[in-house]
């Protein structure tokens, strides 16, 4: 079967690394990834810890396809209690780190304690070391670190996850980054690495996967693939990535500007997937140089651009890897760092994503904690003193370039925007600038024009989400609720199987879930099949919800910003209209099995044999 | 009577050749419906979103839904976010 059937605990308190074998009836209930990491992890902390105290674990999650064959075998999972948003966290990513974790022999590693000094973990196969960390990486950037592992070690094959400085420091939205920028990105998971001090999961693996019926699998990954690869949808990823989203949205009304003051950002076409082609008039190149892929990816979503030389945030300010090719917009960056702090300078957008990859920070939540930092000092909260003169209005691309770094090393108003948008708001009187769910930064979709995605980020297990739950079809056909509720709780289960299994979520469209379950049960064995994966789905988000209950949630962070329930849009498809998530809310807990409260009632929680 | 129709995110290899669409203006007699300005489009049956003007129309209610002369069309493929 294609789980290595291997764990590797990490106790970082007393500098010990320890096989154990994977909790195989676990794994037939929650499948791996994102499902079984977070039974591991329920089953292991005190869901009240402190997300940044040695008593939380984090743990490094393969799924049974990744390293496979599988189209898009490569995803990899941080799972965790998020520092951002003190509830259960899982952040995905792809690059070639996951597979390589699982060639060295390993399904999982699950970190736990805290290193009296740096370290970082080195892994060749089963051989697994400790290693000090202070005065080599520590301190260090992301691409340093990946540099200065792969020359110390004498490998270029190494792969590696590491934080920067934004990890270090306890950055609450700093993020894990493998592949020097894929990036586990949300809810702070790279903060928690920090606070182990462990800097970096170097790895090298060179055994293999084997699948549980290999003459199945293959015939199961080319079928699949003959659905995927001659897909609209993959044609349309490879050709542009996400960033068409920005127009869609703009022309909708539900593109977040200027910290959801405004559904539309009349500069679109400044910062869109038109602008990344376009020849520049300095240097007659455009942004986008061309599209790459994770390991195993018949897609290729993944941008690489290159920034304008002459651009103030980089000419003769030195920084000659900022004037290389590197990790692109996408739209997720993109509208974040763009349309929601005002910002109509698609280089400064580039600068600062190259940024955020550099030192890990989520683009999302550091664009967010901006924008909610922008209004409080057009407030007149925050001062010029405190930003050392800086203009942080909305739309200046230069507070956009200088933030992005004070934030990244905590220095000047850099820590406060460290803190994020939540944080940022209440130490500032005002919460209400905060356009987040339990702490998490809003993706790019207004909730008031579709009103799907408010109750899926409201009922999201790691707060704000655009990839818990998929309403978009229904969202773009309608402004309105009907149905909607359905449509949050069916596609949240999918998500949650998916996210299990070591694929991408982008496949899905083009694949429906019999094909994961296809490739799943070749792979795995054991009789996976459509109305399975769901099921285990269904087990894994509440095994999540039942977590944050535990942890300290309750209904009241199951809500939406005030602006969004209270304040109507001015323009679009929504204009007019705020959140409905009240009429959505009791119906959605009615389709789960819950109470009033959002609890799992005794009736559901026996079905799904949690 | 004219519409202008506004193309986003269509297949690259598609009618659009940097996949990302355009705008046109599109010529239908009088009585058009929004099902009859797809069909001339070529886009009918093919699983687009549709905006006019500033309102989503359902896939059920185009072939409903008469359009105007200067009515503005907005068509996107049923894209995701990531």
């Amino acid at each position: 079967m294609s789980w290595q059937g291997k764990i590797l605990r990490v106790d970082l308190t007393h500098r010990r690394c320890t096989a154990e074998p994977l909790n195989m009836d676990w794994a037939a209930r929650y499948l791996g990834q994102r499902g079984l990491a977070s039974k591991y992890l329920a089953e292991e902390i005190d869901p009240r810890v402190d997300p940044l105290a040695p008593g939380n674990k984090l743990i490094f999650a393969t799924g049974p396809l990744t390293g496979t064959m599988s189209a898009t075998g490569g995803r990899w999972s941080a799972v965790t209690k998020g520092a951002l948003t003190n509830a259960i966290a899982c952040s995905n990513s792809g690059g070639q780190f996951g597979a390589e974790l699982k060639f060295a022999g390993w399904d999982f590693v699950i970190v736990e304690g805290r290193a009296e000094a740096p370290v970082y973990l080195w892994l060749e196969d089963d051989k697994a070391e400790l290693l000090d960390a202070e005065g080599f990486i520590w301190g260090r950037s992301v691409w340093d670190t990946e540099r200065l592992i792969r020359e110390r070690h004498r490998d270029p094959l190494i792969r590696i996850a590491s934080i920067g400085r934004a990890g270090e420091i306890g950055v609450r939205y700093a993020c894990i980054v493998n592949d020097l920028d894929r990036a586990a990105g949300r809810s702070g998971v790279g903060a928690v690495m920090g606070s182990k001090n462990l800097k970096a999961v170097a790895v090298r693996g060179t055994t293999g996967v084997k699948a549980h019926d290999p003459a199945g699998f293959l015939a199961a990954v080319a079928a699949t693939r003959g659905k995927l690869d001659p897909s609209p949808t993959r044609r349309r990823l490879a050709a542009n990535g996400t960033m068409p989203m920005m127009d869609v949205t703009n022309a909708y009304g539900s593109l977040p500007t200027r910290n959801c003051q405004d559904v539309q950002f009349e500069h679109t076409d400044q910062v869109n997937a038109a602008r990344m082609r376009k020849p520049r008039e300095t240097d007659g190149k455009a942004n986008l140089v061309r599209n790459k892929a994770c390991f195993g990816c018949t897609i290729g979503c993944g941008r690489v651009a290159r920034m304008d030389p002459t651009h103030f945030a980089v000419a003769g300010r030195g920084r000659e890897r900022y004037r290389k090719a590197g990790g692109g917009l996408e739209y997720e960056s993109g509208f974040a760092l763009a349309a929601m702090v005002g910002v109509d300078d698609i280089e400064a957008a580039t600068f600062a994503n190259f940024v955020c990859n550099e030192h890990g920070m989520d683009p999302i939540s550091f664009g967010g904690t901006l924008s909610a930092a922008m209004e409080l000092f057009e407030a007149g909260l925050i001062t010029p003193e405190q930003t050392d003169g800086l203009d942080l209005r909305f739309g200046s691309a230069e507070a956009l370039v200088k933030t992005v770094e004070l934030a990244a090393t905590g220095e000047g108003i850099g820590a406060d925007l460290g803190l994020g948008s939540k944080r940022l708001g209440e130490k500032y009187g005002r919460p209400d600038v905060s356009m987040s769910v339990k702490g998490q930064e809003f993706p790019g979709y207004d909730p008031r024009a579709m009103q799907g995605m408010g109750l899926a980020y409201a009922t999201s297990n790691r707060g704000a989400c655009h990839l818990r739950a998929s309403p978009y079809t229904a969202d773009f056909a309608s402004v309105d609720t009907d149905g909607r509720a359905q449509v949050v709780k069916e596609t949240q289960d999918e998500n949650a199987a998916i996210d299990s299994t070591g694929l991408c979520a982008f496949t899905h469209g083009p694949w429906d879930i019999a094909d994961y379950a296809l490739q799943v049960d070749a792979a795995c064995g054991g009789g996976w099949d459509a109305a399975r994966l769901v099921a285990t789905g269904e087990r894994i988000h509440n095994l999540e919800r039942r977590f944050n209950l535990a942890a300290g949630l309750t209904r009241a962070d199951d809500t939406l910003p005030d602006r969004i329930l209270k304040v109507a849009a001015k323009s679009g498809a929504g204009k007019g209209r705020v959140n409905d998530l009240h009429v959505m809310l009791p119906e959605y807990y009615r389709l789960r099995g819950w109470d009033e409260n959002g609890v799992p009632t005794n009736e559901t929680i026996q079905r799904l044999d949690l | 009577m004219r519409v202008r129709v506004r193309l986003i995110a269509l297949d690259p290899h598609g009618a659009a050749p940097d996949g990302l669409g355009g705008s046109r203006d599109l010529d239908l007699p009088d009585g058009a419906t929004l099902a009859d300005g797809l069909r001339a489009l070529g886009l009918e049956g093919a699983g687009m979103m549709v905006m006019v003007n500033d309102g989503p129309v359902p896939p059920e209610s185009r072939a409903d839904h008469g359009l105007a002369d200067g009515d503005g069309i907005t068509v996107f493929p049923p894209i995701q976010g990531g």
